[in-house]
């Protein structure tokens, strides 16, 4: 048994009992926070595998990717255009309020397929360097 | 004998964990009437209820967009039943797969029993019905996969029938189902690298879709013994049209708890996951499992990217953060003690049933032992007694000499079928007929039927998601308020009567109705000018047209000639656009009345004017006042202006 481990743990269990009390005598909900609280041990595992430090950094970058399209958000909408009201003379929310139709599908995928992105684009980067060339680590992706 | 006792004492548990949840929902829900509010949803519910109960087809007779499970599952005692078995199969599923990826009993058991509770206090049956079947679906696909990343024909057409029949159940879980077989398969070929050739794989689809037909004859059999196959077929091509009306953001919704959950877990699970792929480490079973989950949610996530599915969707980003943690627990069960591990699991679960603001269901009012036609006869007084007006208006129209007593209700309202025991139309709201053609088939109803009078709920202007009902339902509220006539208010109801080319803004109904009145007076075409501007622009070119460069010049002309509003289209061109702006027109017609009407800023905007309730009828334009000073005015006539909204 890793003790240190089995520690680590056992620390984390204290704050998540703390937490419960402060939530049960506060009444405070914050989904943000306490779905990232339970989900800090599953990150930790996915990012301790060798070779994945490397794609850390381009996830990092991801994040502020994203934050800036969430502040440029209005913009990045105005790009699409508006909906047409077709034969079938359809007017639903879309038309009626100007809405591009495929703007949150769109977003949608780059939202979800940016990481497998980056994972390919990481693995060619490191591939192409002489880092890459020459490091064990490159042997390993 | 020995064979047996070793197969019992393997599945003990998962029986245990069907009968048990078996009992649990039949207990509680099965042959019991559940009591509905007067919300537009619960309404349609009953409604539909109701039409199952008289003996109207789906499809057919009756628009339901969902499957016939859904369909009989109040009014019949066999489909109640297996409607009701359904969650305890699905949870067996589920445990069988948490045994399968995890050969620790007691992870198991606390993924098993925690999943049961989230379901129970966010989710709700009906949900879990629905979507938990595609989900059990991926996880036996994945569970399937693992062993074989190349199915045997008998497999295909197992996997093939089991799709049939889910489709023959529950139509829109039926159609998904083949996505997921059709992505997960391809994606799992894929990632398996051994089978470079794939053309293989078109030959399986093939066989998946033969014993998807076959699973579905069930259905034909019923279809046809019901004549309605045909319909069901223009069902679909109907179906297709709900994306384009029921589209709402996105974004508002992003942000709550349970997208905030589903979507957080999903790119999780995809970065982990496609590391995996770079890092070139093998998938096991909880990957697997951890991709279908993944495909689902992506699949049903583009159905909650149109219309927010939010709290329905938690469930499937529960099992996915199961399935994390139980490949960390494998990860760490060397390292450390397994009560450790156990303590932490059922911690951050609390925490997350706590604190993360997750929609809590609200508690289903139901009364045992009432069933079927009882049931809505229960409803019927019910709601009676919610709300006496129902009852006001129903004794208002009995009273009426005329011995047609058949009605039509507009914007919704389908309860007043219930109450006057009618067959109701094939749409029962204008939500579900958005499409002009589906108002055509409505007006069809009032014509064929010779239908006296329509119920107008004056409360309700805009029945889904803020679009004004004179917009979405234009050619039947053109119908109805140019055929009916004001007879009645009833509180928030008026009663319109038959009467052909009738006017609806009289002086009685203006005494009667002020303030409904005058909601159709102020109409705010919002986007609908400029996107008409944008593209349909092209088909007034080269069209003859009135020209004017300013509303003082126009009105000159108005003032000299009798300009009638029969399919005349205005385009009118902006100089400055200012965004978020408004810009509004006034119209006035022989007698003085006043429309106003509003639109937002656009370089060139179309108006059709026979889409405004004041010129319903034909009417000679006496006025016209702009807010903005246009720099042009064009008044067309086109011989064909039917693309124009």
């Amino acid at each position: 048994m890793d003790k240190s481990i089995q520690k680590v743990l056992l620390l984390y269990q204290l704050f998540l009992l703390l937490v419960l009390l402060f939530l049960f005598f506060f009444n405070i909900q914050s989904a943000q926070l306490f779905i990232f609280l339970i989900l800090v041990p599953i990150l930790i595992y996915i990012f301790s595998e060798k070779g994945s430090k490397y794609f850390l950094m381009g996830f990092a970058g991801l994040l502020v990717t994203w934050l800036i399209i969430l502040l440029y958000f209005r913009l990045f909408r105005n790009f699409f255009p508006i909906p047409r009201i077709g034969e079938e003379k359809i007017v639903g929310f879309a038309h009626y309020y100007g809405y591009p139709f495929y703007f949150d599908t769109v977003m949608f995928f780059i939202f979800i397929l940016s990481p497998l992105i980056l994972v390919v684009f990481t693995k060619f980067f490191i591939g192409r360097t002489e880092y890459g060339k020459n490091s064990a680590v490159r042997k390993k992706i | 004998m020995e064979k047996t006792v070793l197969f019992a004492k393997k599945y003990s548990l998962v029986f245990a964990v069907f009968s048990s949840t078996s009992i649990y929902y039949l207990a509680r829900y099965a042959l019991s009437c559940r009591i509905y509010s007067l919300q537009f949803d619960n309404q349609a519910l009953l409604l539909w209820d109701y039409v199952a109960s008289i003996g109207l087809t789906p499809y057919k007779d009756t628009f339901f967009p969902y499957g016939i499970l859904y369909y009989f599952k109040n009014s019949d005692i066999v489909f109640n039943i297996i409607y009701y078995l359904i969650p305890g199969l699905l949870f067996s599923i589920f445990f069988v797969v948490f045994n399968i990826a995890t050969k620790n009993r007691a992870i198991s058991l606390v993924a098993i029993l925690t999943f049961l509770i989230f379901v129970e206090l966010f989710t709700g049956h009906e949900v879990f019905v629905r979507y938990g079947t595609l989900a059990a679906y991926a996880a036996i696909l994945g569970c399937i996969l693992y062993v074989s990343t190349t199915l045997s024909i008998r497999r295909l057409l197992i996997l093939g029938i089991i799709s049939g029949i889910i489709f023959s159940l529950l139509i829109d879980i039926g159609v998904y189902s083949i996505f997921v077989f059709s992505i997960f398969y391809f994606l799992t070929t894929v990632l398996h690298k051994k089978n470079k050739k794939y053309t293989f794989l078109l030959r399986d689809l093939l066989l998946f879709f033969g014993g998807f037909l076959t699973g579905i004859i069930p259905l034909l059999i019923y279809l046809v013994s019901e004549k309605a196959l045909w319909d069901f077929v223009s069902f679909f091509r109907t179906l297709s049209y709900i994306p384009s009306f029921a589209k709402t953001p996105f974004p508002p919704y992003s942000t709550t708890p349970d997208n905030v959950f589903v979507l957080g877990l999903l790119l999780l699970a995809i970065i982990h996951l496609s590391l995996n792929v770079f890092l070139s480490k093998k998938f096991t079973i909880i990957n697997y499992l951890q991709l279908a989950m993944v495909v689902v949610i992506v699949l049903l996530e583009q159905k909650s990217i149109f219309r927010s599915l939010s709290w329905q969707l938690t469930f499937t980003g529960f099992l996915l953060f199961l399935f994390l943690f139980i490949e960390l627990q494998q990860y760490l069960q060397k390292r450390v003690y397994q009560p450790i591990l156990l303590s932490f699991l059922l911690l951050s679960i609390i925490v997350l049933f706590f604190g993360s603001g997750f929609i809590q269901l609200p508690e289903e009012k139901r009364v045992r032992g009432v069933f079927g036609e009882s049931c809505i006869e229960l409803n019927r007084k019910n709601l009676l007694e919610v709300n006496r007006h129902y009852g006001m208006v129903k004794s208002y129209l009995e009273s009426m000499p005329n011995s047609n007593k058949k009605i039509f209700t507009f914007p919704s309202d389908p309860l007043f079928y219930i109450l006057f025991n009618q067959i109701p139309p094939y749409y029962t709201n204008i939500y579900d007929a958005s499409l002009e053609e589906a108002q055509d088939l409505l007006i069809k109803h009032l014509r064929q039927n010779s239908i006296n009078f329509v119920i107008l709920n004056t409360a309700v202007q805009a029945t889904q998601d803020g679009v004004p009902d004179y917009i979405r339902g234009k050619k039947l509220l053109q119908h109805l308020l140019t055929h009916y006539t004001l007879e009645k208010k009833i509180a928030n109801f008026i009663i319109l009567k038959r009467l052909s080319n009738s006017d609806f803004f009289t002086k009685f109904t203006m005494d009667t109705i002020p303030a409904y009145a005058q909601s159709l007076l102020d109409i705010d075409l919002s986007n609908i000018p400029k996107s008409e501007g944008i593209y349909k622009a092209e088909t007034l070119e080269g069209k003859k047209a009135l020209q004017f460069s300013s509303a003082e010049e126009l009105n000159k002309y108005l003032g000299k000639n009798k300009v009638s509003s029969k399919g005349m289209v205005l385009r009118l061109k902006f100089d400055i656009k200012e965004e978020n702006r408004k810009n509004s027109l006034s119209l006035l017609d022989q007698n003085n009345t006043k429309t106003k009407i509003s639109f937002n800023s656009c370089d060139d905007c179309i108006i059709s004017i026979s889409n405004i309730p004041l010129f319903y009828n034909e009417k000679v334009i006496s006025k016209i006042e702009s807010s903005n000073s246009p720099s042009e005015i064009m008044i067309y006539f086109p011989d064909d202006f039917s693309t124009i909204w």
